[in-house]
């Protein structure tokens, strides 16, 4: 779609709002509490959400900063019931007892606004999970289809970011549906697929149609600002194309090097939790006498759990397996089932670490130790 | 000054290595304002060490898991306060006094580099120059001075025990003294303390309502040995609910704090690992300010103190008892 819009600044606020009447709309934040920045429901905090600096709320828009936690939860939340079951006894039998099952699904209408483009190319990922091969999850893909991603081109490099090393870029709008990009006293807008083009077209009050000469400027200008902020970020992996990750693991899959680099880690779910595209879950009943709720919560690989079998025996049951697991998942068995890496370069589980453990220099460590 | 402690400390450790198969010790981080927990098993390894400021982490978190992976002797790099963690450990018996090397090294106060990291807004930071006064700190957004004395991890301000060597086997003195300023430890209990019922349970609702249950506070404990088996995780009977809202994440909390009561060193590793910033330490301290009322006992600093809750007493001295009609 070649349509682009642009957005005045002043009218981000009521654009939001007007959003806000009949969808969920996800909005980085600033928490002053806590100091804590993630994707709440506008309609939640909308009176103690503050747009701009200098506004005594107790929230504040932050468009700059990355959210500790990744959207991922807004399509597939942390827990979620899956069903509702009860034993019943048949009167005229007592002897005989049925299981009667419900599902009640909500899916309710959502946009995520101010994503970043590692989080963008992460939701395609769960996509390909949940939405591909022969069973769909419904679950998912219900909510999925109900949610309108909107992008914020990014310009800072943070601490932990390393998108490029995994073949993303700040300003790649390859998977979202509203692409925008900062530019003075306002947004520039541009739309990527019809959900885009339909909410852009809905949105008219706020949004200006920009003419064929300004559109192509704008183009230009947000390829160029890609590039710049790309360039900011320096690669990890120089040597090794991002395609020749998956072999170079499995030859390293016996290296000595796994013990080394994952004997500082606690078994924790940190990292885990904070990615956005990890996508592990378990199933669980909460059961009280004679009904109760199934339901899915998410898990992690790290967890001594997470593998031990019924009989008492565990195939990771040492720390290094299952962190091994974890790179491996990510770089190379998910790259050879969907043909792209399960890492976006985000960073967040670099940050929240407790024992500073960087995914980028374990896996550079691993491939180091393989190559003459 | 911390390259002299430096080398002091590897030369110590080289002394100590014959004695043990693996030495617990910090080395770099992967940016300048961390440092990384490492493992070492080759004397030559030993110059990876170093102590600064920045070494926050409390290693004894490692010392039940190491003992149990390792044949041998284990050693560990600890300030003070981390030693009182072994010690609770040796103790209740989890560890072997013997088996453990403990090389304890006097601490002039560490820094919390997220309190660094959230000042200068997530920013890259190429290097930072450490000195007592002021950091000098180099990111992708300019230079910058800050106020050490900010940046104190929050225990180092009622630090009492900063150059006393807690039972170690070596004890290396630091030159610098503790320069982190003197606050009240139980401040924020008593803030909170002024709160109603209602306003505290507010408090707690909205603090739990951020808990992502990653367990990390769980994990880097260092006396919450038994986390592979859980009580939390249990199908049958299920004693918690899995799903991630404040009343479960609360339950979850106090079964924590309970199984701390008596135990816990105040360490801060749960407070500071949690991706969410929970005040989690609150808890903590107020279970423990209850210990030392009724039991007059502080955790980790006697290894021959039995743990007032492993035994009992037939009267308490400051517990009255309910007369039996």
């Amino acid at each position: 779609m070649e349509t682009i819009y642009t957005l005045k600044k002043q009218d981000l606020k009521p654009w939001l709002e007007s959003l806000a009447q009949d969808s969920d709309v996800y909005v980085p934040a600033r928490d002053r509490d806590n100091s804590l920045v993630d994707f709440f429901n506008l309609s939640e905090i909308k009176d103690d959400l503050g747009f701009g600096q200098g506004q005594e709320k107790r929230y504040v828009l932050d468009l700059v900063e990355k959210t500790k936690r990744s959207p991922k939860q807004v399509m597939y939340p942390h827990w979620e019931d899956l069903l509702d079951f009860s034993y019943e006894k048949d009167p005229e039998n007592i002897e005989d007892e049925k299981i009667k099952l419900s599902v009640s699904q909500e899916a309710p209408n959502s946009i995520i606004f101010g994503l970043k483009s590692c989080d963008c190319q992460a939701i395609a990922k769960m996509d390909a999970v949940f939405g591909q091969g022969i069973v769909k999850d419904p679950y998912y893909m219900k909510r999925r289809e109900n949610t309108v991603l909107i992008s914020l081109g990014c310009d800072t490099v943070f601490e932990d970011c390393f998108c490029t090393a995994v073949g993303g870029s700040p300003y790649g709008f390859d998977h979202t549906d509203l692409g925008l990009m900062e530019d003075g006293d306002h947004y520039v807008v541009f739309v990527y697929t019809k959900k885009g083009n339909a909410l852009a077209q809905a949105s008219n009050s706020y949004l200006a149609k920009a003419d064929a000469k300004d559109g192509q400027d704008y183009k230009s200008r947000m390829q160029e600002r890609g590039r710049k902020a790309s360039e900011k970020m320096s690669s990890m992996w120089p040597k090794t194309a991002v395609e020749d990750m998956a072999e170079h693991l499995n030859k390293a899959f016996d290296a000595s090097q796994w013990k080394k680099v994952s004997q500082q880690c606690i078994s924790c779910g940190a990292c885990t939790f904070v990615c956005p595209t990890c996508y592990c879950f378990d199933i669980r009943d909460d059961k009280d006498n004679r009904q109760g709720k199934r339901y899915r919560c998410w898990d992690f690989c790290t967890s001594y759990l997470y593998t031990l079998e019924a009989s008492g025996h565990n195939p990771r049951e040492d720390i290094q397996k299952r962190y091994k697991n974890k790179v491996n998942c990510k770089y190379n068995y998910n790259f050879q089932r969907q043909g792209h890496l399960y890492c976006v370069g985000c960073g967040r589980c670099v940050e929240v670490c407790p024992v500073d453990m960087d995914i980028r220099q374990i896996v550079a460590a691993v491939l180091k130790s393989k190559q003459p | 000054m911390a390259k002299k402690l430096t080398e002091t400390i590897i030369a110590k450790a080289e002394e100590l290595f014959d004695q043990v198969e693996v030495m617990a010790g910090y080395s770099k981080g992967s940016n300048p304002l961390k440092v990384s927990p490492c493992f070492i098993e080759k004397k030559q390894d030993l110059d990876q060490l170093i102590f600064d400021k920045l070494c926050i982490n409390n290693l004894a978190t490692y010392a039940y898991r190491l003992s149990k992976q390792v044949k041998g002797n284990i050693g560990m790099v600890l300030k003070p306060c981390d030693a009182k963690a072994v010690n609770q450990l040796i103790s209740e018996e989890l560890i072997d006094r013997a088996a453990c090397k403990m090389l304890v090294v006097g601490c002039a106060g560490v820094l919390d580099h997220q309190k660094i990291s959230r000042h200068l807004g997530g920013a890259r930071v190429f290097s930072a120059n450490i000195g007592p006064e002021t950091i000098e700190v180099e990111t992708a957004e300019g230079k910058k001075e800050l106020k050490t004395a900010d940046f104190y991890a929050d225990k180092c301000h009622w630090c009492s025990i900063s150059d006393q060597d807690m039972g170690g086997d070596v004890f290396v003195e630091n030159q610098q003294k503790l320069q982190a300023p003197k606050k009240d430890r139980f401040e924020d209990v008593k803030q909170l303390e002024k709160l109603d019922l209602d306003q505290i349970e507010a408090y707690w609702k909205d603090e739990f309502s951020r808990c992502i249950r990653c367990y990390a506070c769980r994990n880097v404990c260092p006396l919450e040995v038994c986390q592979d088996q859980c009580i939390v995780h249990l199908d049958f009977p299920n004693w918690q609910s899995q799903k991630v809202v404040p009343s479960e994440n609360k339950f979850f909390q106090l079964i924590r704090v309970m199984h701390l009561a008596g135990r816990c060193v105040e360490c801060g590793e749960c407070q500071r690992v949690c991706p969410q910033n929970i005040g989690l330490l609150k808890m903590m301290k107020k279970m423990n300010q209850q210990i030392e009322t009724l039991f007059n006992f502080t955790p980790g600093m006697d290894v021959e103190a039995k743990p007032p809750l492993l035994t009992y007493k037939t009267v308490e001295e400051n517990i009255e008892e309910e007369e039996l009609i």
